[in-house]
């Protein structure tokens, strides 16, 4: 009861470490079991029985003081803080490099689980990876989506396993004596070469003959299964946000969005232990951007549905049923330009809603998703310029250079729309930054912002009681002058007036601290 | 404070487990549970079924195993229903299946469309040869033609063994040519219903041909079928057409000897979304024999039940000519959940009677069906006819 009372005493709004850039969640733990998950019940569970929806949804759990997301075991700030070239972007998270092709790839194993066709390899040096392959007739779709998203969900900060683009031939693949192919009802039996060449055989080629596959390098670590979206983990004593209130799961929709990851569901996630902690991976990107499956789960430029309706929604069946059917979905009316730029698959800009974007069935962590959660993940989306979007899609490595184009073409659209958005929903400003006594910021929003009107208050950090100070008024600019004081914290209230715009009138609280070297922004909070 | 929060967890972490339902999916999802319709006993799969007209659901076992000598696969069949129906059957040779899956199957075994099943994967050249014994006992009997009477209403015992083979060839994906040949023995007795006379209570041989000395057949034909639906067992564009011919000669006279010509047109067209699918179909039936001869009226086609006349009782109708419409409209508030309004027009008529589009029996309904992307695994539905209202409740496509 004493240390109750005396951490009472001791709270306070801002510690002398905020904000803190990392969450140290790397306390050693004992190995956990892995875990596995039926992909089946996590689409039913979520469908039909989700969990409830806490009113009003609280805010994320895992952001500093500023509202970022600090370093984790989950997530690295990269585009989001730092400027990457186009080369960083362009190679994502390679540091082994590809499988050594110059000698022959031992197959260890069939693959299992996913759409796509595959087996898992080990080199000459030892490295293991997961080769998959695109189906004959849809040459470049799976494995161009799968590279290219993995760069961008690199870029944003997820942990993503190294992938490469690679090219071989049957003669490049000799069978390991212990590899096994699992049958239909758990059956393994020994592989064959028979089973290689018709692997291959279904998989497309380039002109050269060669067959194009993507390789991901075995993640490091002990694989622990998948995460999911909602709670936390029991055995992992890091683990304590629950996962539906982390910002980068709940901003993960934006980005999912934006690159039409619908399959993004926890069997496309994976937790490794390594080092004593649990390290989570997003996996897979093979259904993303215009490439998806088919009725039959098998590769297909996406179906019209994905990133539009969940796969049973109810709500909208329930429309058609009592219309006679009359009331028809409308993405069906959407035209694609495929088979044109038939690497690209299906995708599109222009019916493209940010909010009405849905994954396969609902997830937990985007369902509570708030506007703060979005502009935190649309300002990270805004950060990839044209070039650097360009750049990404070009690691897709397509045959037809007009394929890219116009997949490059369509991802700087629907970022447009991204940001358009979602920058609209807040008072969009950002990037808070005083230097002596000015504090600049950004405005991101579309609409031309007619004045910022700001009102500040001198802050106690121990009772969190503002007293007004005389200096209030508007700027045109983004730029405030923080007023003279002895107030070892003050806080400033922005409004955007803006025409059109009328969220921009959501209050935006800034916290700076005194210091040696001025003031420093210490925090920030915004009205929803 | 997170260090804290970090150690406290420590202290009670505890080992994550999926509850039983999710650990039972698991195993679906990695295919060590089998999914129902895959679940057998050294071949032996357990089935509810409809395995003839009137029959009532019956329960049962279907055997199949591929490749059981060499390439030849072996099938078989016995139910038991809830009317006392009962079906045998043993199939060997190169029957027609994707995989190693069980194949689906047409029940009454001379249906046009029987060979649809042949898909991407199937043999192109079924050859099989089936022993099929079934015992219908109380099959009903309203009389011939078109004035047959509801109040006429009786039944009889069907008893009937068939050996046959059948071979053929499959051209494409589409086309799909078929011979069989074969012996088909009958008997027929007094019907087993408590609530209905047996039809020699009502009917003669001159009223009912074949009724006391039920002749036996050599029968063989050929069908040619084109099949451009996109999904058979779940259409939603493309096109049926399946042409027959059967022969069917008296093994002791000729007296009832005779021939049939059957055509079955289905087509399947979006109404502007796949969503919404008319589906349309189109029968007949014709036999011919020389002026002395006669049809046994247990070998008749008939209108009415799950699959045609919805809104009639099954057998309603029969005759020497069968004329039959089906119209239905399909809409689909999920891909795996179809709703339907549907009507249907038929006619019966004796030899050289009038097979045009006038007087003919309607009905109308609607349902629901419950779908996998390539089958519908249940239907149910209710059809109104001028005599009766109808509830069904099946496990395949109405058409």
């Amino acid at each position: 009861m004493r240390t109750a009372w005396l951490l009472l005493l001791l709270a306070q709004k801002f510690y002398l470490d905020d904000p803190i850039q990392e969450d140290r969640d790397r306390l050693r733990i004992g190995p956990p079991v892995a875990v596995e998950l039926s992909s089946t019940y996590d689409m039913l569970s979520n469908t039909f029985a989700p969990p409830e929806l806490e009113r009003p949804v609280p805010r994320a759990m895992n952001v500093n003081t500023l509202g970022e997301v600090p370093d984790s075991s989950w997530f690295t700030n990269r585009i989001g803080k730092t400027e990457m070239t186009l080369t960083q972007l362009a190679n994502g998270p390679e540091t082994t490099g590809p499988p050594d092709t110059s000698r022959t790839l031992s197959v260890i194993r069939a693959k299992q689980g996913g759409i796509t066709p595959g087996f898992t390899i080990r080199d000459a040096r030892g490295r293991i990876y997961y080769l998959k392959f695109d189906p004959a007739a849809h040459p470049s779709l799976s494995t161009g989506a799968d590279i290219i998203s993995k760069n961008f969900f690199h870029a944003i900060g997820y942990n993503v396993p190294e992938a490469f683009i690679i090219y071989v031939r049957e003669e490049h693949f000799v069978i390991d004596p212990k590899a096994v192919v699992n049958l239909p009802g758990g059956e393994e039996v020994p592989m064959d070469r028979a089973y290689l060449e018709f692997m291959l055989s279904e998989a497309a080629r380039v002109p050269d003959g060669n067959v194009r596959a993507v390789a991901s390098l075995q993640i490091p670590g002990d694989t622990l299964g998948p995460f999911k979206f909602y709670g936390t983990r029991a055995d992992d004593a890091n683990d304590i946000f629950p996962h539906e209130h982390r910002r980068e799961l709940r901003g993960y929709r934006v980005f999912c969005a934006w690159l039409n990851h619908d399959d993004s569901r926890s069997i496309n996630t994976l937790d490794t232990y390594v080092e004593g902690h649990v390290r989570h991976y997003l996996i897979d990107f093979g259904s993303t951007l215009g490439s998806g499956s088919d009725m039959f789960r098998d590769i297909a430029p996406q179906d019209p549905r994905a990133g539009n309706e969940y796969i049973i929604d109810l709500k909208q069946a329930l429309r058609v049923a009592y219309s006679f059917g009359l009331i028809d979905r409308p993405w069906r009316k959407v035209k694609y330009p495929y088979p044109t730029f038939a690497e690209a698959g299906r995708i599109e800009a222009e019916f493209f809603d940010p909010p009405r974007w849905r994954p396969e069935y609902p997830n937990p962590a985007f369902d509570r998703m708030l506007t703060d959660d979005a502009l935190w993940a649309a300002t990270i989306v805004a950060r990839f310029s044209d070039d650097a979007i360009r750049a990404i899609v070009r690691t897709g490595d397509f045959l037809s250079s007009e394929a890219e184009t116009y997949l490059a073409d369509t991802v700087i659209r629907r970022r447009d729309k991204i940001t358009r958005y979602y920058f609209s929903q807040t008072n969009p400003l950002t990037r808070f930054r005083s230097s002596s006594n000015r504090l600049d910021f950004d405005y991101l929003g579309e609409s031309a912002a007619a004045s910022f009107e700001y009102e500040w208050f001198s802050f106690d950090n121990d009772t969190e009681e503002l007293t007004p100070m005389a200096e209030r008024g508007a700027t045109p600019a983004p730029t405030l002058s923080v007023p003279d004081g002895s107030s070892a914290f003050v806080m400033v209230r922005v409004r955007t007036r803006s025409e059109g715009a009328p969220n921009g009138m959501k209050a935006v609280d800034v916290y700076l601290r005194s210091s040696a070297t001025g003031y420093e922004v210490v925090g920030i909070e915004r009205e929803l | 404070m997170l260090r804290r929060m970090r150690e406290e967890k420590k202290r009670t972490a505890v080992t994550p487990r999926p509850n039983r339902i999710e650990e039972q999916m698991i195993r679906f999802d990695k295919g060590e549970n089998p999914t129902i319709a895959d679940w057998n006993l050294k071949g032996f799969y357990p089935r509810v079924a409809w395995p003839a007209r009137g029959s009532g659901a019956a329960v049962g076992l279907r055997y199949w195993q591929p490749d059981f000598w060499g390439p030849l696969d072996m099938g078989g069949a016995a139910f038991y229903s809830l009317r006392s129906y009962q079906h045998y059957d043993l199939q060997f040779g190169l029957l027609p299946h994707v995989e190693r899956k069980i194949p689906s199957r047409s029940w009454k075994g001379d249906d046009v469309y029987e060979l649809a099943s042949l898909e991407p994967g199937s043999s192109r050249i079924p050859l099989y040869v089936t022993l099929r014994h079934r015992y219908l006992p109380q099959n009903d009997f309203y009389g011939l033609g078109p004035d047959s009477s509801l109040d006429e209403r009786t039944n009889f015992l069907h008893e009937e063994k068939r050996l046959y083979f059948r071979t053929g060839y499959q051209f494409s994906d589409h086309v799909v040519w078929i011979v069989n040949g074969g012996w088909q023995w009958n008997r027929i007795d007094s019907g087993k219903s408590s609530r209905l006379p047996s039809t020699e209570e009502v009917f003669d041989d001159e009223s009912a041909p074949g009724l006391s000395s039920p002749p036996d057949y050599f029968r063989a034909g050929t069908q040619f079928l084109i099949d451009y639906r996109d999904q058979p067992a779940n259409p939603h564009h493309g096109f049926m057409a399946a042409l027959a011919y059967q022969r069917f000669d008296d093994r002791e006279s000729d007296a009832y000897s005779f021939d049939r010509v059957g055509a079955d047109l289905r087509g399947f067209i979006p109404l502007g979304s796949p969503q919404r699918v008319l589906a349309l179909r189109s029968r007949i039936h014709v036999d011919n024999t020389n002026a002395a001869n006669e049809v046994p009226f247990f070998m008749q086609e008939s209108l009415g039940g799950s699959h045609n006349l919805r809104g009639f009782d099954s057998f309603r109708w029969r005759g020497e000519r069968v004329l039959l419409y089906q119209a239905e409209y399909r809409w689909e508030p999920l891909p795996l959940w179809e709703l339907s309004v549907f009507a249907d027009a038929g006619k019966v008529a004796a030899r050289g009677g009038d097979i045009g589009l006038s007087a003919l029996q309607t009905d109308w309904g609607f349902g629901t069906r419950f779908k996998t992307y390539r089958d519908v695994v249940l239907r149910m539905e209710i059809a109104f006819g001028r005599e009766t209202t109808r509830y069904y409740i099946r496990g395949s496509a109405s058409f």
